[in-house]
């Protein structure tokens, strides 16, 4: 039987849906929200989706986008070009490793699994731009983006939710 | 074949991370090129983006406001008043400058002009301190311009393409900008170090610098116009000297661009023009860029 053109669209989303969804976040990170005053860093929402897309659909989400998704993230934050796809890869990459593990147990593991993810993120990109800036850069910027990240998680991870039920459901 | 692909998809792509990383140490002007488009190509969807942020921004202002009028007004009052006689004071030494002027035949610098951008996205990374403007070479923003949030510097050009430019803020780690301290009329450098007060770098040994003193462009090296405002020392502890920038770097809405003719100081080699084709005439200041909003 010949897929219909609608099935043949939805099958299309589906396969961008998550980068789609991590383009958005991307755009989220950058967008000036008019927070109070003493946040001066935004969440990491690139990581965010990377991870819950890596847990739960790694199958729609290639190595090329994620290395896309991380080109975009330095291009528009005006960081030096390929730091963040090289974070993102690599936290990909573990995330794959270990996604089984994780998903036999509940959120509060994955929320633990991605506070892993998210310091060991951190701390690689202090230690890239600490080399690239010849200097050893107050951590405290890094922390403080980690700690916020790992809290707005379960908030990304459940609009990723609503997302992956309402699109991917219909698959 | 497809699955080989994929296994070697990984190192293949964090080896080309890692090469850009390497690459862009050199500061190829291709990859600005590229940057620039990029953000040309994003700054409509930016704008599309901003505005139910700006919507639920300015409602949540409203609420607070209604909530602080009677303070608010009080405090415009005085302020008021205080303006009041600085309105006197200067308008004082402006005769008094105009017949200085005569007396000594002083031509007056090169007039300013302002191009007012409005800040489409801000870069929120652990180690990076800039903003995106909605204007760009079209409205006549050029690399090295200062730009100006509220009532002092908040940092300089250091992007442009047709419709949007970067601004790189004072407290990024790569920005230095050369300032004088205006009581002691000491030089230094602003040197921007991540945390929200840039430090004052290469004061004299024996510094008379004091917390509450201000800091103004010194307009050396040709980026900056002289004596535009940028700050107050902050603390002094241990011989490091911090300045809190008078612009509110964190929540900067707007920017004013200042037009003061030293743009082509901070070009890279390659964009400066041979001398045979000199830029013709420098563009007039466009007294209608300055009413954009």
């Amino acid at each position: 039987m010949k897929l219909t053109l609608l099935q043949r669209d939805v099958g299309l989303i589906n396969r961008v849906m998550p980068t789609l969804t991590a383009v958005t976040c991307v755009l989220a990170g950058v967008v000036p929200a008019h927070l109070p005053t003493f946040i001066t860093v935004t969440p990491a929402f690139s990581l965010m989706a990377i991870y819950y897309w890596t847990l739960h659909r790694p199958d729609l989400l290639p190595f090329a986008g994620v290395f896309a998704i991380g080109l975009l993230a330095d291009l528009l934050e005006g960081a030096p070009l390929g730091v963040s796809p090289l974070i993102l890869l690599l936290a990909y990459a573990l995330v794959l490793s270990q996604r089984e593990h994780l998903l036999m147990r509940g959120f509060t593991v994955i929320w633990v699994g991605f506070l892993v993810v998210t310091a060991a993120a951190s701390a690689l990109q202090w230690g890239v731009a600490s080399l690239l800036y010849g200097m050893l850069i107050d951590i405290r910027a890094f922390l403080f983006q980690g700690v916020l990240t790992v809290a707005v998680y379960p908030v990304v991870s459940y609009l990723l939710s609503c997302v992956q039920r309402t699109l991917l459901a219909r698959a | 074949m497809r699955a080989a692909a994929q296994r070697l998809a990984l190192p293949f792509l964090v080896v080309v991370s890692v090469g850009l990383i390497v690459l862009g140490k050199a500061d190829i002007l291709l990859v600005e090129r590229f940057r620039t488009d990029i953000n040309d190509f994003l700054a409509p969807v930016f704008e599309v983006i901003a505005q139910p942020i700006n919507l639920v921004s300015s409602g949540i202002r409203k609420v607070e406001d209604h909530f602080s009028v009677y303070e608010e007004n009080q405090r415009l009052r005085e302020e008021n008043a205080r303006l009041l006689q600085w309105q006197e004071v200067a308008q004082h030494l402006e005769t008094e400058n105009e017949e200085l002027r005569q007396m000594l035949h002083f031509t007056p610098q090169g007039v300013r002009g302002y191009i007012t951008g409005r800040v489409i996205a801000n870069s929120g990374g652990a180690f990076l301190r800039n903003v995106l403007i909605d204007v760009g070479d079209r409205q006549g923003v050029e690399r090295g311009q200062a730009a100006l949030g509220g009532e002092g510097v908040a940092g300089r050009v250091t992007e442009v393409g047709s419709r949007a430019a970067r601004v790189l803020l004072l407290t990024d780690l790569n920005s230095r900008v050369p300032v004088v301290v205006e009581d002691t009329r000491e030089r230094a450098v602003l040197a921007g170090d991540n945390t929200s007060r840039p430090r004052l770098q290469y004061l004299p040994e024996k510094s008379a610098v004091q917390v509450g003193d201000h800091v103004v462009t010194a307009g050396s090296g040709g980026i900056f116009p002289p004596g535009l405002p940028v700050g107050v020392v902050s603390s002094i502890d241990g011989g490091v000297i911090r300045v809190e920038p008078e612009a509110e770097l964190s929540h900067l809405e707007y920017v004013r661009i200042v037009d003061f003719g030293l743009g082509a100081a901070v070009l890279p080699q390659s964009v400066i023009p041979a001398p045979k084709a000199p830029r013709g005439g420098r563009r007039a200041v466009d007294p209608d860029l300055d009413s954009q909003p």
